[in-house]
């Protein structure tokens, strides 16, 4: 087996790599939008104890698990599995972090290819002297909605979504530290340059400036109000949660496999500390006063809280960017997007790394052919994604991979760990060659609290009834009426709760339910294809040996 | 906003702040682990 000797060229790339991983459109898309959603100042509290409780030990677990792996040649999660659950069969285990990776980053490279189109739009005036509706008319255009059509073919984003493919594939080619770590090193700081510069922007924003209604601090103020009763909400703690999961970018592999490019005594404690705090920074700092501040002084409260989501950064934005002057509009649409795609790019490297290892190591293929490899993986398995976004094809990967995979794997995870493995080597593996010194209480945290914490996130996701109302729900299941799954809980979407059409063909074409159904299959065939792969490949090895 | 809200916002950006800054600091302040993963295998 060709053991790959690739390492860190310096911690404090490391640090930003690890950073840039976390950091994602999430933290500027998803956190505010989730504060919004979940009572604003009341969302925080539970946010800050998940990330102790949860966010921190998962942290310490997955560089733990990684720097393990990586002394035995493993820098991808079935390896890595093996080793920490000592059993051939926990491999199979690790292939949730090979397809998380490529179903996630097969829908994510497409987002952020938006956001490569935007800034393009935004530097060469395309918004300029558009009324709001015409720009969120534009949005539609760009990804062909609405049009009637079955299939959502747009020439401009199938471009820049080709390119942004490419960029990823090309940095990946380059290695550890010629590729994705120069490109953290680069993003990083332009990322932190730019938020800074928009939310300085945002915050001194006051009503009749520059076409503001309100002042931003209304914005902030909605953001940060506290509402202490709703800290006994469990909808607001289970949501606050998955949020801490998706901004760190736990239950991957990404940082697996990152820490396994590391030496056996390298430290992990502090590195993850860092990286984890800096995602904060970023997210809670950064994330919390552009986007919401800026629409709520525009738009006003009761719009944003209607129309708060992850598409309002494209469709609204650059309208609200315009009041500012042709040069600062130009200026603010670059930063706003430029800023979403640095934070997009290290995210997607980071997921390409664990397939390129696991093409590397296992399968013997050389850095270059690994990337092209998993160019041609993800150009056919973001197909769906592109052509079928309205149908639904887009939501289902972001649901299956992006969010169900995630806490499956981060739960599974922590049991091995903290049981299989032992939380006794564990800690030994955390603490080992630490530069700080991590509070003992937390050996307590990783072996009870976090795995209990993550139960109660799966669980949560399984039976999440209709509008979060679980006293309801009992009351109804107890009166024999039955149990009122959420759309959007596990249970729920495999049920197709919310869809009334249950036909898969009306008048030969195919209806959303079938696309759902088909993405459904697809991710499935993907999960085991992965499957059949890792067993091929230690059969392979097995052979040798 | 309300003097609740300021408290609660300054209080968790100084709490996230110090944490990013003071591990950061800890971290460009170790050369010689920095000098130790520079070595490729």
């Amino acid at each position: 087996m060709a053991k790959t000797n690739e390492r860190w060229g310096s911690r404090v790339g490391l640090i930003l790599a690890m950073a840039g991983n976390a950091v994602g459109l999430g933290n500027f898309l998803r956190f505010p939008a989730q504060a919004v959603q979940n009572g604003g100042g009341a969302f925080i509290i539970p946010y800050l104890v998940s990330f102790l409780l949860m966010g921190i030990p998962l942290l310490w677990i997955e560089w733990a698990v990684g720097r393990f792996g990586g002394q035995f040649g493993h820098h991808s999660a079935p390896g890595m599995m093996e080793r920490i659950g000592k059993s051939w069969w926990w491999k199979y285990v690790g292939v949730f972090g090979i397809f998380t990776n490529l179903a996630v980053a097969a829908y994510y490279a497409y987002i952020e290819s938006w956001t490569l189109g935007y800034v393009w739009y935004s530097l060469t005036g395309a918004f300029a002297g558009q009324s709001a509706e015409q720009v969120s008319h534009f949005f539609s255009a760009y990804l062909n909605l609405g049009s009637g059509h079955f299939l959502n073919i747009s020439g401009p984003a199938i471009l820049f979504f080709l390119i942004t493919i490419s960029i990823n594939i090309y940095i990946l080619s380059r290695g550890l530290a010629k590729g994705v770590e120069i490109a953290s090193k680069i993003g990083m700081p332009l990322l932190l340059l730019f938020g800074a510069f928009l939310a300085v922007r945002a915050l001194t924003l006051n009503a009749g400036e520059a076409g503001a209604v309100n002042n931003a601090l209304e914005g902030l103020n909605f953001l940060w109000q506290p509402q202490f009763d709703s800290l006994t909400n469990p909808k607001i703690w289970l949501a606050a949660a998955g949020q801490i999961f998706f901004t760190l970018s736990v239950g991957m592999g990404t940082i697996q496999c990152y820490a396994a490019y590391l030496r056996e005594n390298d430290d992990i404690a502090l590195n993850a500390a860092s990286a984890g705090w800096m995602n904060e920074f970023i997210e809670v700092i950064l994330g919390g006063s552009v986007i919401i501040p800026i629409a709520v002084a525009y738009l006003g409260l009761p719009w944003i809280q209607a129309n708060v989501g992850f598409e309002m950064g494209f469709r609204t934005m650059p309208t609200l960017f315009q009041n500012w002057g042709p040069l600062l509009a130009a200026m603010a649409g670059m930063a706003w997007f430029g800023l979403l795609f640095f934070a997009g790019i290290t995210s997607s490297l980071a997921m390409g790394q664990p397939v390129m290892a696991f093409l590397q190591d296992e399968f013997n293929l050389s850095r270059k052919r690994s990337a092209l490899t998993l160019g041609g993986i993800l150009l056919m398995l973001s197909a769906p994604c592109l052509l079928l976004y309205e149908m639904g094809a887009f939501g289902e990967y972001d649901y299956w991979a992006g969010t169900f995979s995630l806490v499956a794997f981060a739960l599974i995870e922590s049991i091995a760990f903290a049981w299989v493995f032992g939380i006794d080597k564990g800690w030994e593996e955390i603490t080992r060659g630490a530069d700080i010194k991590v509070p003992h209480f937390f050996k307590y945290v990783i072996k009870y609290v976090t795995p209990l914490f993550l139960l109660a996130v799966f669980v949560g996701s399984l039976f999440k009834p209709v509008d979060g109302n679980w006293a309801a729900a009992f009351s109804r299941l107890f009166s024999g009426r039955g149990y009122p799954f959420a759309a959007d809980s596990v249970i729920g979407t495999i049920l197709n709760v919310g869809i009334t059409e249950k036909r898969w063909f009306i008048d030969g074409m195919p209806t959303q339910i079938f696309i759902l159904n088909m993405t459904r299959l697809l991710l499935l065939s993907t999960f085991i294809g992965i499957g059949v792969a890792v067993y091929a490949a230690w059969r392979k090895k097995g052979a040798k040996a | 906003m309300s003097t609740s809200a300021w408290i609660m916002m300054l209080t968790t950006w100084a709490i996230v702040a110090y944490f990013c800054i003071h591990f950061f600091i800890k971290v460009a302040r170790a050369p010689k682990q920095a000098k130790r993963s520079v070595k490729d295998a």
